[in-house]
């Protein structure tokens, strides 16, 4: 069986359907939420895995930026990496 | 106590550990960069037990597993300078990811004091911890509880420091056990470690076998310099056993453990409020984000925010148009009169253009100030993020993932900064289509035409219009995606993602009023410039030739030579293709365009002038009856939202029992439009302003972000099918009997 870091992982490859919440994760591998996104982190640096949002880091350099809403507000994801 | 301590500050970014070093030194310390790199080094004095020691600030990190400059400093700062004591910053309310650099710092074997900061923090979100648990877990190593920001627990760090410098460590921290077979290629390669004396020295052997099994390049790369072709090939091999015995690579293997290890340790020693226990988030959760029920939830409160945009903005809306329209525009008038100016071109630029067209426009400021209210309180209250979440099932059918749905709801703010936020999908096909799609979402600007329009020829069913144009507009969105995704895209694939919803909350007053004053500001800037702008060259093209009359002016001839094409759609009038032309600018400038068509040269003189005293106390009282129709339109939100189930029929609040009279009444620009535009027609125009090029701020944000030629598809692309719709509602409208 994989490890539960690997296990975190392999919900990128294995999902096609509907988003997961990082709540939903944690309960389905049966760790804290702390834990999976120490993971989570874990994974955006090594490069498996991107994170959007959250501190706005994505809109770097937009000159909209100020005035955008999303830059406050979008809600921070995990997605694969490139 | 020995000469020259040293005490090194590690820790995550952002868990207090500047603010424990400016503790512990004050203005003992100084700034500067770590040797070769551009990486900030604080370094100061602290005083512990009347003997001066030198504090370090490491950067804030993660790991020490080099994956950027600031860790490999670390590193090598404690494994060459070996500091006397390292004192591990812990953001006590997120111990798990605190704990892997701890755990790392254990494998170091340094002397080591575990601060738990921000303790204020965890103890606010219900986060017990016990330190004499943790503490025995990582092998008794010292643990103290700090606030740094309120210099909490300070003294107490200071005598920990001092008493482990005084007594050096006896206790061994507890190893990682990193299980089978990883143990066991440890300690093979521990042995040849500790038979090569070179290394031996340098470091200790079960670290270096661990870092060499987690494949840490630099490492690598020194001990490849270092001529240690041996040792590296029975790492190669060793991790070649490791992936073919337990199918992970042995890096994952032991971070995983590491992870593992963090758990145990914190097992019975953090207790959490949420553990067990389903938050009230949670609870709510389960019914906003259900896969039936989230989709009609969200659709419901967008209808009531349209509902409160156009019904609870009118009264206010109708105040400033009096007073823009009336005592304002007669003071101007006067003024010009008494400087000897009246029935000069001066005034005529001023009154006929400036105050009809940017006037026109600042009336819709209530309703803008109503829209961004009804985004704020959603945005705040932790609702939003939640909606691209509900969407994603929704957005796979367009090619796109829930993530693109943020964008969108940008657009309904204004559409450049929803082309600029494709910025943060990752990739370029996401982001041309997410871009292309944002267009059509009707932003901000459109709203007063709608406004105009619902009020001109619905009357109190103006909220039921405003919401079909936003779905027209959303319509139009899933159409072109459908189009794209088995055209342009059809090999387009979404990845999936997880996100971390923020936990609901009361929207704070400051909050709300801040985003509420950020967006309409930026409104009234471009109504001072952008829209002046276009209403003076308006003017100007409406007073060509001199002494022409507006049809014959050189906006007349223009708006007449295009006005056939939209005979198909019922709106053929040169006025109203004057205007959509001029839309091209700024949507808002619509509205300036027919104020000033239809009343710019009005100068029908009123059958008595009030004096000024007349003037202020009719704006007095008028602004108090929209006040008190404001509070009346919002309780009508209720029963307008009930009755629109079939039979049902709530009364409606109705204060000044005005009843249907109140309903009757028009402004001059709804009753100029009543004039020219039959209901269908202005449905079909309505249509028309929803699905053209949104503005040239927009095509210019594409063509800056995806090209010309995206730029040029764009434009053709929604007037075709801006003028195909607007035909087909026209013309279908006329078929059903409606026209």
């Amino acid at each position: 069986m994989a490890s539960t870091l690997q296990q975190v992982l392999d919900i990128f490859e294995q999902n096609t359907g509907r988003p997961l919440s990082v709540r939903q994760v944690a309960q389905a591998l049966d760790i804290e939420m702390g834990m999976l996104e120490s993971m989570l982190h874990y994974w955006v640096r090594k490069g498996k895995l991107r994170e959007v949002g959250g501190d706005a880091a994505g809109c770097a350099g937009c000159g909209a930026s100020g005035g955008c809403l999303l830059a406050a507000h979008l809600p921070k994801c995990y997605e694969r990496g490139s | 106590m020995a000469a020259n301590l040293t005490i090194a500050l590690a820790g995550n970014p952002n868990v207090g550990k500047s603010t424990i070093f400016n503790c512990l030194t004050g203005a003992r310390q100084h700034v500067g960069n770590w040797p070769g790199k551009t990486v900030e080094k604080k370094e100061g004095v602290t005083d512990i037990a009347g003997q001066n020691l030198v504090v370090v600030d490491l950067p804030g990190i993660y790991s020490l597993n080099a994956f950027s400059p600031e860790e490999v400093i670390t590193r090598d700062f404690i494994l060459n300078e070996k500091p006397d004591v390292v004192v591990a910053v812990a953001d006590a309310s997120n111990l798990e990811r605190s704990l892997y650099l701890v755990v790392q710092l254990l494998e170091l074997k340094v002397p080591l004091v575990l601060a738990l900061n921000m303790g204020d923090i965890a103890q606010a979100r219900g986060i017990a911890i016990d330190p004499a648990s943790i503490s025995a877990q990582l092998g008794n190593i010292p643990v103290v509880e700090t606030v740094s920001k309120h210099g909490a627990g300070i003294d107490a760090l200071k005598q920990t420091v001092h008493q482990l410098v005084a007594t050096p460590q006896s206790t061994i921290p507890v190893p990682v056990d990193y299980g089978e077979p990883v143990e066991a290629e440890i300690t093979a390669l521990q042995t040849l470690i500790e038979a090569d004396p070179t290394l031996d020295q340098r470091y200790d052997a079960r670290w270096l076998a661990v870092k060499l099994l987690e494949a840490e390049e630099d490492i690598l790369a020194y001990l490849e310099a270092a001529g240690q072709r041996r040792l590296l090939d029975a790492a190669r091999e060793a991790m070649q056993r490791i992936k073919a015995a337990s199918g992970d690579d042995s890096e994952t293997l032991i971070a995983d453990r590491r992870y593992r290890f963090i758990g145990q340790a914190l097992n019975g020693a953090v207790t959490r409020p949420s553990s067990a226990l389903e938050t009230g988030s949670d609870r709510i959760d389960r019914i906003i984000t259900h896969r039936v029920w989230g989709l009609p939830i969200f659709i419901l409160l967008m209808w009531v925010v349209f509902q409160f945009t156009a019904n609870v903005s009118a009264p206010l809306l109708d105040w400033v148009d009096g007073v823009v329209g009336g005592p304002v525009t007669r003071w101007a008038t006067a003024i010009f009169g008494a400087l000897g100016l009246g029935g000069s071109w001066v005034e005529s630029l001023a009154v006929d253009g400036v105050f009809a067209g940017v006037g026109g426009v600042l009336v819709f400021v209530p309703v803008l100030f109503f829209l961004y209210l009804a985004i704020a309180i959603l945005e705040d209250s932790g609702y939003m993020a939640r909606a691209a979440f509900i969407m994603d099932d929704f957005m796979r059918t367009l090619g796109l993932h829930g993530k693109s749905f943020l964008p969108l709801l940008v657009g309904f703010g204004c559409t450049v900064p929803a082309i600029y936020a494709t910025r943060t999908l990752e990739n370029d096909e996401d982001r041309r289509l997410t871009a292309f799609l944002t267009t059509f979402i009707s932003c901000g600007a459109r709203l007063p035409v709608y406004v105009l329009f619902g009020a001109a020829f619905f009357g109190a069913k103006a909220g039921v219009f405003v919401f079909s144009m936003y779905l027209a507009g959303g319509a139009a969105a899933v159409a072109t995606g459908f189009i794209l995704k088995s055209t342009v895209f059809k090999n387009k694939s979404v990845p999936p993602f997880i996100m971390e919803m923020p936990a609901y909350r009361a929207p704070t007053l400051k909050g709300v009023l801040l985003y509420v004053w950020k967006h309409t500001s930026q409104f009234l800037r471009k109504a001072t410039t952008v829209i002046l702008a276009a209403s003076v060259v308006l003017w100007f093209l409406t007073a060509v030739p001199a002494g022409a009359t507006l049809e014959q002016s050189l906006f007349g001839i223009i708006s007449k030579a295009l006005a056939p094409v939209f005979a198909p759609a019922g709106f053929d009038s040169w006025e109203a293709t004057g205007a959509l032309v001029t839309g091209f600018v700024a949507k808002e400038v619509i509205v300036s365009t027919l104020g000033q068509v239809y009343l710019g040269g009005d100068d029908a003189p009123a059958a008595e002038t009030p004096t000024l005293g007349e003037d202020l106390a009719e704006i007095a009282r008028s602004l108090g009856e929209a006040v008190v129709l404001t509070v009346q339109e919002t309780i009508n939100i209720v029963p307008r939202t009930v009755n629109v189930i079939p039979g049902v029929s709530a009364p409606e609040a109705d204060f000044f029992g005005a009843g249907e009279a109140d309903a009757e009444d028009t402004t001059e620009l709804e009753a100029a439009l009543n004039r020219t535009f039959t209901p269908l027609s202005a449905v079909a125009f309505g249509v028309f302003v929803v699905l053209y090029v949104p503005c040239m701020a927009a095509v210019a944000a594409i063509r800056q972000e995806f090209g010309a030629r995206w730029a040029l598809y764009q434009v053709t692309y929604s007037l075709g099918v801006a003028w195909l719709v607007a035909v087909v509602v026209y013309q279908g409208g006329r078929l059903l009997g409606l026209g």
